[in-house]
Formats: C-alpha cells, sequence, structure tokens
C-alpha cells in the first residue's frame, strides 16, 4: 500500500518523462527529423485502441464471459485483412481533403454537410462519454486500492482523489495536445507519447501477466489444471464456447471491428496522425500481434484470481490486486502506473480529438448562426481548452452516475455500439457512390437514436436515473416497447440487441435516404472523389499485368489489309504505322489484350476520318481482328475493370468523359510540347550550321591570315598581341610564341621607336594617324630592315586594338636608291652637258657670228655705193647674223642661263619670269624671301628647273593666266611654292607613261628633287588649279652620304 | 543457356517469389485470409463441444489468431508500395 501523496507523485513524474519524450518528437519534427514517421510508432500509436478496459477490463471480462473478451481484438484483427484497401482509402482522403476528425470526415463526404457533422460530434460525444468514464472508474478503483493513506496530505489527496485525477487530466490533456492550434491537427509529439505508453502498458501487463502465471503459479497448465479441479465454477465463466451465443460472439466481433477505427480516438491516430500509407502495411501485423501480447495473459490471470478465491464482481482489478496480496509492493505500482498509462493516453486523444470536433462542428457553426457568439472565433483555443475540461467532467459524472454498477466492460460496450453508428455512413461513403447527405443523415439519427434507447438508458437505468420498470415493462407499459427486448425481440443479449436494432434502422435509413435521394453535381463530385480516391490505381495495376502473347506483325498485316479497301497501299501502310506510333507499339513483336485493343480503337478512329464512325465501327467489327480467344479475354479484361472500378455505366461514362477530356487535354500539350520540341531542334540545326560556317569561316580567315605573305599583327597597350608566322619570319623569330606578348618596340629601330609608338597610340586612341607609313625595324639579330606598314584599329572582345600589315620592303627600297643615285647622276650629267654646251655655244659659236658679223659689216663698208644691189645683200647678211646670234644666245640660256652661275637664282628667276611675260600672256607674280645668301648650286639648277617646267606646263596646259610663284628660304630649307588658277587635275589619274606623253613633267621635277635630298608635294584637282611644293635643302647631301635612313618623311609616310 | 553446377538456377529463388506474389499479391488473397480467420474464430463454434477444456479453448483461439497473424504478415510483405506520403498542408489557416 502506498500513500497517495506518493502515487500522485510517481504518476506526475512518470508523466513529465512521457512530456519530455513529446516534446523531444516535436524538436525533432520541426528540424525535418520526424522519429514519428516510423511504421512501429505508428502501430504503437494504435495501441490506444488498448485501454484502462484491456488493461483490467479483459481480465474482468475473462472471469465473467470467458473467452468473450477476445472478441474485442479479434475483431480488429478481422478488419485489418482488408486495411490496404479500407484504411489506406481513408488516409488518402483525408490527405486529399485535409480530414481533421471523423465528423469532418463525414460531413466532407456528404456535400460539406454542416448538419451532419454536428451530428457526428454529438454521437461521438455522448458515445464516447461513458468510455471516459470507464478510464476514470478503472483509476479512481484502482487508486483507491493500492493507497493507504496516514498523513494528512495523503488523507486530502485520498478524500479528493476524483477531482485531483480530474484536475491532471485536463492539464496532461491541454499541455499535450491543445496547447496551441494546428491546422493540420496533426501532433507528432503527442502521438509519441500515446506510442510510449503503449510500450509500457504492454511492457507493464506482461510483467504482471508472467508474475502471475509463473510466480504464483507454474505456468499454463498449471492454472488450468487447478481451475479445472475447482469444484464450483464462478457463475458466468464462460468456459464453454457454445455457453456464448453465437450472435453474441458475432456481435462482439463486429462492435469491435468497427471501433478500431470509428472511435474518435482511433480515427484520429490511424487516420489524421498517419503519415504514409506504407506505415499501415506494417501496422496490419505489428498491431494484431500487439493485441495477442497484451491479452496472452488475461484469460490465465482471470483464471488465477477466480483460483485465488478474489471475488468475481472485483474481477476487474485481478491484475493488481493479486501482485498486491502477494507484497509485491513495487510490482503493484508498476502496473498501475501500466493502467494508468492506459487511461491517460485514451483521455488525452479522446479529449483533444472531440475538442476539435466540439469546437469545428458545433461551437463555430453556432457562431455563424448566433452572431452575437463571434467573440468565440478569436478565443478558439480557449474555447477547446474549455471543451476538454467539459467533457472530461461530463465523463466523470458518467462514472459517477453508472460507475459502480456496472463492470468496465460493459461501459466500454456502450462506446462501441454508438460509434458503429458511423460504420454504415463511413464504409458507405467510399465504397458507395450513390450514398448521399440525406441517407447519411437519417441513418445516422436513426441509428444512435434506437443505440440511446436500447443501450444508453439501460445503462441510466441502471444508474438509478430511471424506473426498472422501464426496462421491464417498458414505456408507458408497452412491452414492445422494452429497452432491450424491442418489437418483442427478446433472442439476443443486450448488446447484441441493442447493435441489431442501431445497424438495422441506421443502415435501413442510409440506403432508403440515399436512394430516395436524387443526387445533385456536389453529391456525385464528392461521391467521385472519396469513392474512386484509389480507383486509377486499381484500373492502371490491372491494365499492366496481362501477357504479351499477340503477334503484333500479324495484326498488323490484318489491318494494313483491311485500310487497303480504302487506302492506296502507301497511305494504309502510313495509316498502321500512325496507329502504331500513337499506341507506342512501335518495334514490338507481341502485344498484350489491352494493347491489341487500344491498337484497334486507333485504327478505327483512323478510318472514322474516312468513313465515318459507323462504317469504320462496322467495317473493323467485321474484319475479325479479334480472334474468339483474344475477345473473350477482352471482355474478361473489361469485366475486371469495371469489376475494380465498381461503378455503375453511367458513373463509368461520365469517368471515362472525364478521362477523355484529360487525355485530350494531355495530347494537346504534347502536340504544343512537340511543336516547342521542333522548333528548338531547328533553332539546334541551325545553330550548328552557323556554328560550322563560322568554324569555316574563321578557318579561312585563318589560313588567309597565317599564310599570308606580309606579316599580321594586332597590338594592344603597344603589346605585340598576335603575329602571323610570316610576321615572326621576318624579324627572325623562330615561332609566334618568342615574339608574342613583347612590346612593340622590340621590332622597332631605335631610330624609329619614338615616331611609330606615337603612330600607334595615336591610332589606339582615336587621333588622326597615317594609314601607311614606313619604319625601319630590327631583327632578333640586331640587323635592320624597311618595313612598309598598312595599319588600321579594330574594336576586339569590347577594346580597341591595332591591326597592322608589314611588309618588307628592305629590297626594294635598295632597288629604289640604286635608280635614284642613277637618275640623279644623269640629271647632273645632264645639267654638266647643258652647261657645257650652252658655254661652246655661247663662246665658239657666239665669237664666230661676231667675227662673221664684223667681216660682213666690214665688207659692206668697203663696197662703193654703186653696188646698191651688193650693199643690201650686206645688210640682209649682217641682219641674219644678228638674228642667228640672238637665238644661239637665247638657245644657250635656255640650256643653262649662265647668268644662275654669275648672278645668283634670284635674278635668274627674275629674269626668266620677265622673259616669259613678254613671251606669253601670263600674269607671274614672284616674291623671294629670306635669301641673304647663295644657295648650292645644285639646289640653285633644281630650282630654276623646277620652276621653268612649272611655267612650261601653265603655259601648255593650265589655259590661265595668273600665276604666283613663292621662294622662302628656312634656315635649312629653301622651300618654293607655285600656284595656278588653272584647270587643275587629278593626281590619281595620272601615271608616269601619261605624263610623259603629256609632257607633264611630273616625274622629272620628282627626279630632280630626290637628286638633292628633297621633297615635292602637288596638290590639285579638276578646275581648282594646281600647287607645287618644293622643299630642297640648302646643301644637298654628298652622293656618298645620302642613304636610305635619309630620305624625308613625307615620303614615309602617307 | 549455362546453368550454375552448385545450386539452383539463379532465377529460381526470383520465379518462387514472383509466383508467390502472383498469389498473395491478389484482393482475392484477402478475402482468403478473412475466411480462414474467420473460420478459426468461430472454431470453438464450429467443433463438438464436448472435446473442448479450457486448456484447448485458449491453445486454439490464440494459435489460431498467431496464424491469422503471420497471413497477415505474408500479405503485407506483397502488397505494393503506396509511395504516397502525406504533405502537411501550409499552416498559417
Amino acid at each position: 500500500m502506498f500513500e497517495s501523496l506518493t502515487v500522485i507523485s510517481v504518476f506526475c513524474f512518470y508523466m513529465g518523462l512521457i512530456f519530455a519524450l513529446a516534446v523531444w518528437a516535436e524538436r525533432r519534427q520541426a528540424a525535418g527529423r520526424s522519429v514519428v514517421n516510423n511504421p512501429l510508432v505508428y502501430a504503437l500509436s494504435l495501441s490506444v485502441f488498448c485501454t484502462t478496459w484491456t488493461y483490467y477490463g479483459s481480465v474482468g471480462y475473462a472471469a465473467t464471459s470467458g473467452m468473450l473478451f477476445m472478441t474485442i481484438y479479434l475483431g480488429p484483427t478481422l478488419v485489418v485483412i482488408f486495411w490496404w484497401g479500407l484504411l489506406r482509402k481513408l488516409v488518402r482522403i483525408k490527405t486529399n481533403h485535409h480530414i481533421t476528425s471523423i465528423a469532418d470526415f463525414i460531413g466532407a463526404r456528404y456535400e460539406k454537410s454542416i448538419p451532419l457533422a454536428a451530428l457526428a460530434t454529438l454521437i461521438a460525444l455522448v458515445g464516447t462519454m461513458p468510455y471516459i468514464a470507464l478510464q476514470l472508474k478503472a483509476v479512481l478503483t484502482t487508486f483507491d486500492m493500492i493507497t493507504h493513506d496516514t498523513g494528512v496530505a495523503s488523507a486530502w489527496i485520498g478524500s479528493h482523489v476524483g477531482p485531483i485525477v480530474l484536475a491532471l487530466m485536463v492539464v496532461f490533456t491541454i499541455i499535450f495536445g491543445v496547447r496551441r492550434l494546428d491546422p493540420t491537427e496533426r501532433h507528432e509529439g503527442i502521438v509519441m507519447a500515446v506510442a510510449a505508453e503503449g510500450l509500457v502498458k504492454l511492457v507493464l501487463f506482461m510483467a504482471a501477466g508472467v508474475f502471475v502465471v509463473y510466480y504464483l503459479f507454474d505456468g499454463f497448465g498449471d492454472i488450468f489444471t487447478r481451475y479445472s479441479a475447482l469444484t464450483e465454477t464462478p457463475a458466468g465463466m464462460g468456459l464453454k464456447p457454445k455457453s456464448i451465443g453465437f450472435i453474441t460472439w458475432g456481435s462482439y466481433l463486429i462492435l469491435a471491428a468497427s471501433a478500431v477505427l470509428f472511435l474518435p480516438r482511433q480515427f484520429h491516430i490511424a487516420v489524421v496522425e498517419n503519415q504514409h500509407e506504407d506505415h499501415i502495411k506494417k501496422a496490419m501485423w505489428m498491431f494484431p500481434l500487439y493485441m495477442l501480447l497484451i491479452t496472452i495473459f488475461a484469460y490465465p490471470i482471470a483464471l488465477a484470481g477466480l483460483i485465488t478465491g478474489l471475488p468475481v464482481h472485483q474481477a476487474d482489478t485481478f491484475v493488481l490486486q493479486l501482485p498486491l496480496r502477494s507484497g509485491h509492493s513495487l510490482l503493484t505500482l508498476l502496473v498501475f502506473l501500466g493502467g494508468f498509462s492506459a487511461a491517460t493516453s485514451m483521455v488525452l486523444i479522446t479529449a483533444m480529438t472531440m475538442a476539435t470536433m466540439i469546437s469545428n462542428h458545433l461551437l463555430l457553426p453556432l457562431v455563424d448562426w448566433i452572431p452575437a457568439l463571434g467573440f468565440i472565433e478569436r478565443h478558439l483555443l480557449k474555447s477547446r481548452w474549455l471543451a476538454v475540461t467539459c467533457f472530461i467532467l461530463m465523463g466523470y459524472w458518467f462514472e459517477r452516475l453508472v460507475g459502480g454498477q456496472v463492470m468496465l466492460v460493459n461501459i466500454g460496450i456502450i462506446s462501441f455500439a454508438a460509434v458503429l453508428q458511423f460504420a454504415p455512413a463511413i464504409v458507405g461513403g467510399i465504397f458507395w457512390r450513390q450514398a448521399n447527405s440525406r441517407g447519411a443523415m437519417w441513418g445516422l439519427f436513426a441509428g444512435a437514436m434506437v443505440w440511446a434507447y436500447t443501450m444508453l438508458l439501460p445503462a441510466l437505468v441502471t444508474g438509478g436515473w430511471f424506473s426498472p420498470h422501464l426496462i421491464t415493462e417498458g414505456p408507458w407499459h408497452l412491452s414492445f416497447l422494452r429497452p432491450e427486448q424491442l418489437f418483442g425481440v427478446s433472442g439476443m443479449d443486450p448488446v447484441s440487441h441493442s447493435v441489431f436494432w442501431s445497424l438495422l434502422a441506421n443502415l435501413g435509413l442510409y440506403i432508403l435516404g440515399s436512394l430516395t435521394q436524387r443526387p445533385n453535381q456536389q453529391t456525385q463530385r464528392d461521391a467521385e472523389a472519396f469513392v474512386g480516391a484509389l480507383i486509377d490505381e486499381a484500373v492502371l495495376s490491372r491494365g499492366g499485368r496481362h501477357e504479351a502473347y499477340i503477334s503484333l506483325p500479324d495484326k498488323r498485316r490484318r489491318i494494313e489489309a483491311l485500310l487497303l479497301r480504302y487506302f492506296e497501299p502507301a497511305g494504309a501502310a502510313a495509316v498502321t504505322e500512325k496507329c502504331l506510333r500513337e499506341t507506342g507499339l512501335m518495334d514490338r513483336e507481341r502485344i498484350s489484350i489491352t494493347e491489341l485493343a487500344e491498337l484497334y480503337n486507333e485504327a478505327e478512329k483512323n478510318l472514322a476520318g474516312v468513313v465515318g464512325t459507323a462504317g469504320a465501327h462496322r467495317t473493323l467489327t467485321s474484319a475479325g481482328v479479334f480472334t474468339p480467344r483474344e475477345s473473350q479475354e477482352l471482355s474478361e479484361v473489361y469485366g475486371e475493370i469495371l469489376a475494380g472500378l465498381r461503378a455503375r455505366p453511367e458513373d463509368l461514362k461520365r469517368r471515362i468523359n472525364f478521362l477523355q477530356e484529360r487525355h485530350e487535354l494531355a495530347n494537346r500539350h504534347a502536340e504544343e510540347l512537340e511543336e516547342k520540341v521542333a522548333e528548338l531542334q531547328n533553332q539546334i540545326l541551325r545553330r550548328k550550321m552557323a556554328e560550322q560556317q563560322l568554324r569555316e569561316s574563321e578557318e579561312r580567315y585563318r589560313t588567309a591570315i597565317e599564310y599570308s605573305n606580309d606579316g599580321v599583327v594586332l597590338i594592344k597597350d603597344n603589346i605585340l598581341w598576335y603575329v602571323n608566322h610570316k610576321f615572326a619570319e621576318m624579324f627572325g623569330y623562330a615561332s609566334r610564341r618568342e615574339i608574342v606578348g613583347r612590346s612593340l618596340t622590340t621590332i622597332v629601330h631605335p631610330q624609329d621607336r619614338d615616331r611609330v609608338v606615337a603612330i600607334s597610340g595615336a591610332r589606339r586612341d582615336g587621333h588622326l594617324s597615317p594609314a601607311r607609313y614606313d619604319f625601319k625595324g630590327l631583327r632578333k639579330d640586331g640587323t635592320s630592315l624597311f618595313i612598309a606598314v598598312s595599319a588600321t584599329s579594330v574594336l576586339y572582345k569590347g577594346r580597341t586594338v591595332n591591326l597592322a600589315y608589314l611588309r618588307d620592303v628592305t629590297d626594294r627600297r635598295r632597288h629604289e636608291d640604286e635608280i635614284r643615285q642613277l637618275s640623279r647622276r644623269l640629271i647632273q650629267g645632264s645639267e654638266d652637258e647643258r652647261k657645257r654646251l650652252a658655254a661652246d655655244l655661247h663662246d665658239e659659236f657666239g665669237q664666230s657670228l661676231s667675227a662673221l658679223h664684223l667681216g660682213v659689216r666690214s665688207l659692206a663698208g668697203s663696197l662703193p655705193q654703186q653696188l646698191a644691189e651688193q650693199l643690201t645683200h650686206c645688210e640682209s647678211l649682217t641682219n641674219i647674223i644678228e638674228e642667228l646670234a640672238e637665238n644661239v644666245r637665247k638657245i644657250s640660256s635656255d640650256l643653262r642661263p649662265d647668268m644662275l652661275d654669275h648672278l645668283g637664282l634670284i635674278p635668274t628667276l627674275e629674269w626668266y619670269v620677265r622673259e616669259l611675260a613678254q613671251r606669253a600672256p601670263l600674269d607671274i607674280k614672284f616674291e623671294a624671301v629670306g635669301f641673304k645668301r647663295r644657295l648650292d648650286p645644285r639646289v640653285e639648277i633644281v630650282l630654276y628647273r623646277i620652276m621653268q617646267e612649272a611655267l612650261n606646263n601653265v603655259v601648255k596646259h593650265a589655259q590661265e593666266d595668273q600665276v604666283s610663284i613663292r621662294l622662302t628660304y628656312s634656315h635649312p630649307t629653301a622651300i618654293m611654292v607655285i600656284s595656278d588658277n588653272g584647270k587643275g587635275f587629278d593626281p590619281s589619274d595620272l601615271h608616269p607613261d601619261m605624263e610623259r606623253r603629256q609632257g607633264i613633267g611630273l616625274i622629272s621635277m620628282r627626279e630632280r628633287v630626290a637628286s638633292v635630298g628633297g621633297s615635292i608635294d602637288i596638290r590639285s584637282a579638276p578646275g581648282k588649279g594646281c600647287t607645287i611644293r618644293v622643299a630642297l635643302p640648302e646643301r644637298p647631301p654628298l652622293e656618298s652620304e645620302q642613304t636610305l635612313e635619309d630620305q624625308p618623311r613625307s615620303w614615309r609616310e602617307a | 543457356m549455362s546453368r550454375p553446377v552448385d545450386g539452383a538456377a539463379p532465377g529460381s529463388g526470383r520465379r518462387l517469389k514472383a509466383r508467390v506474389r502472383r498469389v498473395v499479391g491478389t484482393p482475392a488473397f484477402a478475402v482468403l485470409v478473412f475466411i480462414i480467420s474467420l473460420v478459426l474464430f468461430h472454431w470453438p463454434y464450429l467443433a463438438e463441444e464436448d472435446r473442448w477444456t479450457p486448456t484447448h479453448l485458449f491453445i486454439t483461439m490464440f494459435a489460431g489468431w498467431a496464424v491469422v497473424i503471420a497471413l497477415v504478415f505474408l500479405l503485407s510483405l506483397f502488397l505494393p508500395s503506396s509511395g504516397s506520403e502525406d504533405k502537411k498542408p501550409p499552416s498559417g489557416g
């Protein structure tokens, strides 16, 4: 015996541990590592079915009714066999419709009916109240049994144990299950707690069983032997099976089979808290095994109690009394704890579920109905706490009412019979499409009423609420209304009687109500959603199991032959192939009967486009595509599918229409996808072609660049970024790698580096820079070469880089130099010869003419006047000689004006200008600036000749009369600019042959300028006149000094 | 086709399993188990009454129950996988 305080303390400690376990499970769930999502936990949580009724009541029932107690566990075992179809369907529907309770399920199935859900809640409320009473009775009875209070505190607890236990139950229920609002009504913590408590009660009950069977007795055999030896068998001990009526046995089986799923707590654990449908598979055998283990000692304990001499009316407590009487206190306490554990888990789950149902299906509809109660919505959680409290208090009240007179088992059966009323509405709702809310309402109401009349009322009579005459004589002495012998049916025990009448009323009205109401669209939709929850899977699984034995080539030939009646051979083959493709049977040798049917339908559909639907159907029907065996098998398959669908033809037709719509939608979607795929393939093809073209183009450009005879270079930031083979070869590098990455200055002679870098930088920066120029390059071995460059700037990878083509012009420059030297010598020789010839003409021929002139004049003076004719001749001769002398002088001046040597360049030019102005109608302006000393004779003669040639061109071609000549000396350069306003010409149109032919003499000018190291710039345009600018050094280099490098820049840059 | 010399054909286990699956995996097997269960659970009513002792009754009932559990276990082994894991709807409703 224990102090009440001790027992309460141990219980609180135990519940603290369970709560810690629940919190841990919830934390694991929050962390995404659920421990409850596990078939073992699921199966153990289902053990909430085994309450104190099992823990204590099964022994009591075994002691009074023999093996009848087993029906409470054999019934669930029978129904468990079909759980894969039944429970899985419930779970699937729960998942699809977010069902939160059994009342919610019934309401949702029947057009979301609020009254129906409310009725279901009321039935559950009234029906489960006795069950709560049962738990409280078991706890209070056993508590009294094991406590003996000596202290004040314990005595106070002992005298208030009822309210204390009640308060503890309420508190535990709230903190475990109604701590917060959860829209899913799933509580992993509480499921974990229930599973743990299931394990605890199993272990402790088995411990008690082992203690009784193997400690107090010598095993099962000993108990059975000693019981058989008893001279007097206690009353009601139904060891003889037939002492229990077959109807009773069957009724209890039915009650238990329905209770295992339709008790609100069982529905919550099995359906609402299910996390994976596959968990059902393990629970199917684990749960019956659990029940077997927890009950295997019930019967021996009952017999042991009887053998020990314990009174039968205390059989509910045999499991506790046997260890208590044998003085095993610890075991007694543990067994009590196991019983307490069984009670708390049941009360916890039931109260929590009922609180949800009460608030959702009674309170909230009431709030909708009475707006003044709207504040409840804001206090939903508190209203649930209140519901929990009221529900447990009602259970306590019921326990106080009938607990003293009724055994545990009998109280439990009241609840079982109540929830049996849910069975037609739920089972019918998931298997019968025509079931509707009217049928459910009628059935539930009638069943509940009959249950209340035939089972609850007798219990209340037993509790003293009504007169016993009500049972014996019936209300108003109407014997046919006796609650336990309704309509005179007296061949059944009260439980079977109640089951019979309530089920009859319920089922009858359920079917009648459903049949008398025309289903509307909502009803049909709800029915389809619930009844067909697993239907697709079933149909598909059937379709895939048929053996592929039919020869496809043979069927193909038949269909093709049939199509040949309407198509050309090629067309028939194409249509056949299309049919095979559409049905996914291409490249198959053997097909199943269902696949043949699909092929047949496809062929008919294609043929209907040509001969019409009826014609196609007739043609194919008469074609004998199916052999008799195949036809037979197809019929069987359709039968099998129809059986699987469990649908009426019109339902099936509706479903087929729905599936066809889905099929068409899927086809359209597939076509769109195909178009997109085709478009993507085209894009890929185009891209591939573009890439191929790009590769070829790149190849062409690479070849053109790599094998170019000119060096090609890309320069970025004065770094050689890319060079071709020729470039590397040009500068004496073995490979490109040697030169790539180096500075531009690497390949430029120091003499030209600044200039080349400046030009490259200006081009890169977008400034004006010559597109073509020459520079002196530097080979790897240090030798120099002459490079002609053609460069431009390009955009490469978003940056401006210089692209340059380089050509080695060293040889050409050498040849040009040689030509220039020869030219210079030629000009010099020509000038020398002119000078000599002019001198000869002037000195020798002129003197001879002077002597001749003098001789003729002297002869004329010596002749007498009479010889007039001779004198006239002499005069004539004198004139001829003077004219001849003048011509000689003139020729001599033309060849080389001797005044150039004697008076210098400026007077000579002035003289020439004056002389020309006399001979030609030209307005020539001559200006000379800065000449304080004479230039080199070679320069002077070049300037003279150029001016002479330019003025001759003006006279011959310009056809204008204004010429400007400006001669400037700017140390050390003499610059002459000759401009006219003539018709001008396009310099690009001129080439050497034309120049020679037209006698323009530009070549001569250039050669003369080049011979003294000067530069000449000729600018002209049609109609714009011509300007010749010549710049000559004051002292030209000697022939031996003049090298290629000394060429003026104007020649080197363009 | 070669066969191993020291044992059964490699596919024989699979073939047996497939054969068992064809039998056990059908709804008809569940019905059969149900009928067997009914018979076993009602055996005391079907057998001659006088031969029953408490020992016989106890053994018969629990043995029959164990057989049914074993059959259900066998049935559960060959049930197709559902693959449907319940997903919690978003909270806040």
